[in-house]
């Protein structure tokens, strides 16, 4: 007894890399953030110490909370897309046979497999003014002037919604064949027809998928800055767009900061709502 | 009227006939096991049953409505899983409730039959419980009035003790039978443990890579056996090659593979030759020579002994003959020296052997 817990306390020295590696990338910038966040920018130089002024300015300066909720939306349009293409696709993927699966797999990661520019730019070839589908149905004579099909929020999403599609259908997936198929067939056997078998087993059973799917999408889609660049042109505003901004054009590392603790706490807020939808219908 | 009739039903899975033109009837309040080796198709033909499985050519009626091609949800079938397949997310209650929700039963009633069914199986406290905290026997219990509650036409069970300790399932078959019987509830149980199927069946369907074998009662498929498959199955089993040699008014002597046994005339034997069985509890063990009246003894030697606790199995090696397997109870003054190597006298009533039809 005491051999085995001798072992396992010098194995705790194997975690040390990983801690110190989250030490220092995560620890320390976001004590930096807090730091700087209640620093004074005046003139271009920056006094340490505990003001409120990049808050209130956040706050009251009526572009930041606008852009703010903006992104908000954005992500939650982002993750409920992802979540209602995604769930039919981990569906077929639990239905499918061992091939198909792995062929499904792949075509759903694949976008994660390209750089972010080239797949931007393919998409711009694709929906732009001038791009494949508003040619196509010009030369048909479906329609006369181009569709508006980017330099929008639709653009955005959808460019968005190709990539991190995966991470929702991944959790999904693995939700969905972690369910006992016999489970579903008592529900039938009792009279449920498929729809209601879907509705009071399947769904409520994948909730911890659903949950971390939207979750992990959520957050990646908070802090999108090149797609909306590329893709929605000025049109279509994020918060780290406007934080890139302050750092680059502006150096307010400090009003910089208060954005970024800001968006932060937007993406804590949704792992709790997460948690507490996991809490309820988990027991 | 029967109340699930199967005619020619057949599935095959890619070349492989899973089941092969299978025919049974299950009578109203009857309880049919279907028994038989893994793989041997019992569960295929429960699932076409319950309408989970297709099959390629045949009728199923549940009864006596053709209900081949209907779905599973419109089949008015209780299944129960060997694996519970409980609602996890739902209580007791819920779970129970569930069938009759499904069926737009008004709440009032639905209230009265979740407790009626809850009752019956013993589990009236339990309701608000969720089933992860329930022992295996209990969420068995709770798959059971599940499936009961809704009045199904016929009960259908698929190894459903199969995860239960030997002690608790001989528990639950005497329970099962005893609800079974007093709901007079059709019953299609699939096991490949024999002694549950000779426990709990009013008539056993032995199967055999997706065929029936024999059908019959408990005492006829032991004592019976209409094959080799099915002796060797059921229990064990001495078989051995026999050709008859002698003759009388009564009865026919037969020389098994070097053994001399008597077998009743009444047994009909086909050509010479045949197989006969010998079931090891019939079979005495002397210390001497007795000779008794319709019975043949013969001279061997033990080879081992197994003990058993309330049995205990010998091999005996008859002098130029077959070794034999003996299974005596273990009562108190056993006289019978166990050692291997030790000679004894067997004594094989006429009425023992048996000759299995060809
Ligand atoms: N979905 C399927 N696809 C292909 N073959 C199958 C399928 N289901 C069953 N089989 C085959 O059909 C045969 C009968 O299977 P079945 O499950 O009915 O056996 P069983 O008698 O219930 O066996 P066990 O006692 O092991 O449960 C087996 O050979 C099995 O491999
Ligand atoms: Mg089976």
């Amino acid at each position: 007894m005491s051999q085995t817990q001798g072992g396992n306390s010098k194995a705790w020295w194997l975690l040390s890399p990983g801690v110190g590696l989250y030490i220092l990338t995560f620890f320390i910038p976001l004590a930096m953030l807090l730091v700087l966040s209640f620093a004074k920018f005046e003139n271009s130089v920056t006094t340490i110490g505990f003001f409120f002024d990049n808050y209130v300015k956040i706050m009251t300066d009526g572009i930041t909370l606008t852009i703010f909720y903006r992104t908000v939306q954005l992500a939650l349009m982002i993750t409920v897309s992802c979540l209602v293409l995604g769930y039919p696709v981990a569906v077929l993927m639990r239905r499918s046979g061992p091939r198909a699966r792995l062929w499904l797999l792949f075509f759903i990661v694949s976008p994660l497999l390209t750089s972010i520019i080239v797949r931007n730019v393919a998409w711009v070839l694709i929906l732009g003014r001038s791009g494949i589908i508003n040619d196509t149905l010009i030369d048909w004579g479906w329609i006369s002037t181009p569709l508006p099909l980017m330099y929008n929020t639709f653009g955005v999403v959808l460019a968005v919604v190709h990539v991190y599609l995966s991470f929702m259908v991944l959790p999904l997936f693995g939700a969905l064949i972690a369910i006992d198929s016999s489970i579903e067939e008592a529900a039938s056997s009792l009279g449920a027809s498929p729809l209601r078998v879907f509705l009071t087993v399947t769904l409520p059973l994948s909730l911890p998928g659903v949950t971390a799917g939207c979750t992990l999408v959520f957050i990646l889609s908070m802090g999108i800055y090149l797609t909306p660049v590329i893709m929605g042109g000025n049109f279509v505003l994020t918060l780290p767009m406007l934080i890139t901004d302050s750092v680059r054009n502006l150096y307010n590392w400090p009003v910089a900061s208060a954005m970024a603790l800001m968006l932060l706490a937007a993406i804590g807020a949704m792992v709790l709502l997460s948690a507490r939808v996991q809490k309820m219908v988990g027991g | 009227m029967s109340t699930v009739e199967l005619r020619k039903v057949e599935k095959r899975y890619g070349s492989v006939a899973a089941v092969h033109s299978l025919d049974l009837a299950i009578e109203p309040g009857e309880f049919v096991t279907l028994l038989g080796p893994s793989g041997c198709g019992k569960s295929t033909t429960l699932r076409m049953v319950a309408g989970f499985v297709q099959p390629n050519a045949g009728t199923i009626e549940i009864g006596g409505k053709d209900v081949t091609g209907i779905p599973p949800h419109r089949r008015e079938v209780g299944l129960v899983f060997q694996n519970y397949a409980l609602f996890p997310h739902m209580s007791v209650y819920k779970n129970v409730e569930f069938g009759l929700k499904m069926r737009g039963v008004d709440p009032s009633e639905r209230r009265s039959r979740v407790e009626e069914a809850l009752g019956l199986v013993k589990l009236g406290d339990y309701s608000e419980r969720m089933p992860a905290q329930l022992s295996g026997g209990q969420q068995q219990r709770v798959a059971l009035a599940r499936a009961l509650v809704i009045r199904p036409n016929v009960l259908l069970l698929d190894e459903p003790f199969g995860a239960l300790d030997k002690q608790l399932r001989d528990h639950m078959r005497i329970e099962l039978r005893d609800l079974q019987r007093k709901l007079n509830i059709s019953t299609m149980f699939v096991t490949h443990d024999q002694d549950e199927a000779l426990s709990m069946s009013d008539r056993i369907v032995v199967m055999s890579e997706g065929t029936v074998c024999q059908v019959g009662g408990p005492n006829a498929i032991y004592e019976k056996p209409n094959s080799r498959f099915v002796a060797d199955f059921m229990g064990r089993s001495n078989l051995f090659e026999a050709r008859q040699v002698d003759e009388s008014n009564d009865a026919r002597t037969l020389d098994a593979e070097g053994l001399l046994l008597n077998a009743d005339k009444t047994q009909e034997l086909n050509g010479g030759n045949a197989i006969v069985m010998v079931r090891p509890e019939k079979i005495e063990l002397l210390e001497s020579e007795t000779n008794r009246d319709g019975s043949v003894t013969v001279g061997g030697k033990i080879m081992s002994s197994v003990y058993l606790g309330s049995t205990v199995q010998y091999e005996v090696k008859v002098e130029d003959g077959p070794t034999v397997l003996v299974v005596r109870q273990n009562v108190e003054d056993g006289s019978i020296s166990a050692q291997p190597g030790s000679p004894v006298f067997l004594s094989i009533p006429h009425n023992a052997v048996y000759i299995i039809p060809q």
